[in-house]
């Protein structure tokens, strides 16, 4: 019988051994094959990675920007060349569809492309006589060691929303990956050695909560880049500032696409399945309130459940398959519940994704499309995240209604309008509190060079991932003002 | 085979291409002068189509808009490429090759015109292979 690998952490320039005991499967969720075992480390693995990292820091931070770009051009070409097998990395252990680890995988890359306009990014600015025969000039440094705290939902993107720039920016950093996808952060992290960053400059702390409470908790570490639920966002932000780091902390998310009367339902509906059938439902930006407005009701009802119904659903890596499953047990458990208490608090199922037999993968955590009508503001499927391919439609009159809808949401992560009317859209941007808008876009995921805006209780902090925000978020000003006698 | 995601339509136009090498190739091997540059010609060219989808796969995948879709099947576009000592029956089983190839991409551009850069891109090829018809015709 194949023994199934331990991972091991990366610290120093090394694939070190955990010295905790315990560990955790890494599951393929289509299959149910386990495809390592992650280990659950320890403070003491992790005081080494702070350590490592903290020594390396001084002697990246004064390597010279376009230097350490040039790490970040070797790492990008090495993406690239693994691009297909860490698309697939993605699958088995995501269980997204291949085109989907594919887009993830790519938006990786952009951001290591962005980040490695460091030497232009980073460049701070100045001002003469600023009093008689006096300069000012404002220079960006780097904080020193980061940490990287990843969701499950994007292993390759997430880490590298954060990771590039923080490096790029002359920082030293150690990523925990999720202990339910550990497997690409651990590939890239094999790409890092192979390009020969300094030891210590990027290191990996596989594990849970232990590891990231440590990391908190660690008066060395400067910043904390958070990607998760509200509840733990929040619990990092709060470790964080105890402890006089910077932090930025994503979470949860529960966004409402609105579909004015006008819209242009062939090219809407596909958005909004994507929307809200894409990565499973698994991810922040994913639509899950449909907001109809008027006489569009109707036909969007219709056309939703017929174009929802027609999704293959199975496993990612058979190229035709449109859905795949859950990532993990507990988060399958979790939709089921969403599902079964929609029908308790009286919402109208048109369409039921429990039960779905996909042949090949008997056992895997699939649950297909499922919408729901008639949804009402105070119900639960109105309120909380899912984070699985459960719609609903709710029905209002006009766009005031809708707009008051999202507001009174306690998330801002995203919303979207769909209509051929600027005016309507322009009000919609106008009002709407979210970060993240789409106009006749069902995804509205901003690229690598903007930043991702969660509002509200999506997001703690002040700078967001990627792009201007994170070289902002990476490096601390410097003033210094000058006389010469 | 149904088509119904982006990888997948990429997928088959990269496996119309290499059996399109595959095929001319050995065409190639059993034809002489004229015929046999035609041939090799055709096959280099579907070698240079195989890397702009297999770039284009890479490069142009929009996470974005990755939109379902609905109602395309390889099916439509199976060809015979058994090749045989009678080159008549050999061009007119490229030609059939060449016409279906060219309703693939000028469909597959339809069905993907929501990535306006991919549209442009299977155009172009679908054009490339219009373009082989009329060569084909031309040996006769």
């Amino acid at each position: 019988m194949e023994m199934v690998e331990v991972l091991k952490n990366y610290i120093n320039g090394e694939w070190v051994e955990s010295k905790g005991t315990k560990t955790l499967d890494v599951v393929n969720p289509a299959t149910l094959e386990v495809l390592a075992k992650v280990p659950l480390s320890t403070k003491e693995d992790v005081d080494d990675a702070v350590k490592a990292a903290k020594e390396a820091f001084w002697e990246w931070r004064s390597t010279p920007p376009l230097t350490r770009a040039r790490y970040l051009f070797e790492l990008r070409n090495l993406l690239e060349a693994h691009f297909e097998e860490i698309s697939e990395i993605v699958v088995k252990e995501h269980g997204k569809v291949l085109d989907e680890a594919r887009g993830e995988v790519r938006r990786a890359i952009e951001n290591v492309e962005v980040a490695a306009g460091i030497p232009s990014l980073m460049m701070g600015y100045n001002s003469e006589d600023v009093a008689p025969g006096i300069d000012e000039i404002c220079i960006r440094q780097p904080l020193g060691v980061c940490c990287i705290l990843a969701p499950y939902n994007f292993p390759a993107m997430v880490p590298l929303w954060f990771l590039p720039y923080a490096v790029a920016c002359g920082n030293t950093v150690i990523v925990k990956p999720s202990s339910q996808v550990p497997l690409t952060m651990k590939r890239i992290m094999e790409l890092v050695d192979e390009v020969g960053f300094p030891p210590g400059v990027i290191n990996l702390v596989n594990g849970s909560r232990e590891v990231s409470n440590a990391l908190l908790e660690n008066r060395d570490v400067k910043a904390v880049s958070f990607v998760g639920s509200t509840p733990v966002a929040l619990h990092v932000y709060k470790k964080a500032a105890e402890t006089g780091k910077r932090a930025q902390c994503q979470g949860g998310a529960k966004n409402y696409l609105v579909i004015m009367p006008d819209a242009d339902l062939k090219g809407t509906i596909p958005a909004l399945i994507t929307s809200a059938c894409g990565c499973t439902g698994q991810r922040c930006l994913a639509g899950s309130i449909f907001v109809a407005v008027g006489e569009i009701y109707e036909p969007l009802k219709k056309a939703l459940v017929e174009a929802a119904s027609k999704i293959k659903v199975g496993y990612g890596l058979d190229e035709g398959v449109q859905m795949g499953p859950l990532a993990f047990k507990e988060q399958y458990e979790k939709v089921l519940y969403y599902i079964n208490k929609g029908v308790e608090e009286g919402a109208k199922l048109l369409l039921d994704g429990r039960n779905i037999k996909v042949p090949k993968y008997p056992n895997g955590y699939f649950i297909g499309p499922t919408i729901f009508d008639e949804v009402t503001p105070e119900m639960t499927i109105a309120k909380e995240e899912i984070f699985g391919p459960v719609m609903g439609i709710m029905r209002v009159n006009t766009l005031d209604e809708a707009i008051e809808l999202i507001n009174k949401l306690p998330y801002g992560n995203a919303s979207s309008i769909f209509t051929k009317n600027g005016k309507w859209a322009r009000e919609f941007t106008y009002r709407v509190e979210a970060g993240n808008v789409g106009i006749n876009l069902g995804i509205a995921a901003p690229v690598a060079f903007f930043p991702f805006s969660g509002w509200k209780d999506s997001f703690f902090g002040d700078l967001h991932a990627q792009g201007m925000d994170c070289v902002e978020f990476f490096t601390q000003k410097k003033v210094v003002i000058t006389r010469w006698f | 085979m149904e088509l119904g995601t982006f990888g997948a339509i990429l997928k088959f136009a990269n496996e119309l291409e290499s059996e399109s090498l595959d095929f001319y190739k050995r065409l190639s091997e059993t034809t002489q002068g004229e015929l046999k540059n035609l041939f090799s010609s055709l096959a280099e060219a579907s070698r240079k189509n195989q890397q702009i989808i297999e770039k284009t796969r890479r490069m142009n995948v929009a996470e974005m808009i990755l939109e379902t879709i609905t109602g395309f099947n390889s099916d439509t576009y199976a060809v015979d490429l058994q090749t045989s000592n009678d080159l008549k029956e050999c061009i007119n089983k490229a030609i059939n090759l060449e016409e279906k190839a060219a309703q693939f991409y000028k469909d597959a551009s339809n069905k993907l015109a929501f990535l306006p850069d991919v549209k442009r891109i299977l155009e172009k090829l679908g054009k490339d292979r219009e373009g082989r018809i009329q060569k084909l015709k031309g040996t006769f």
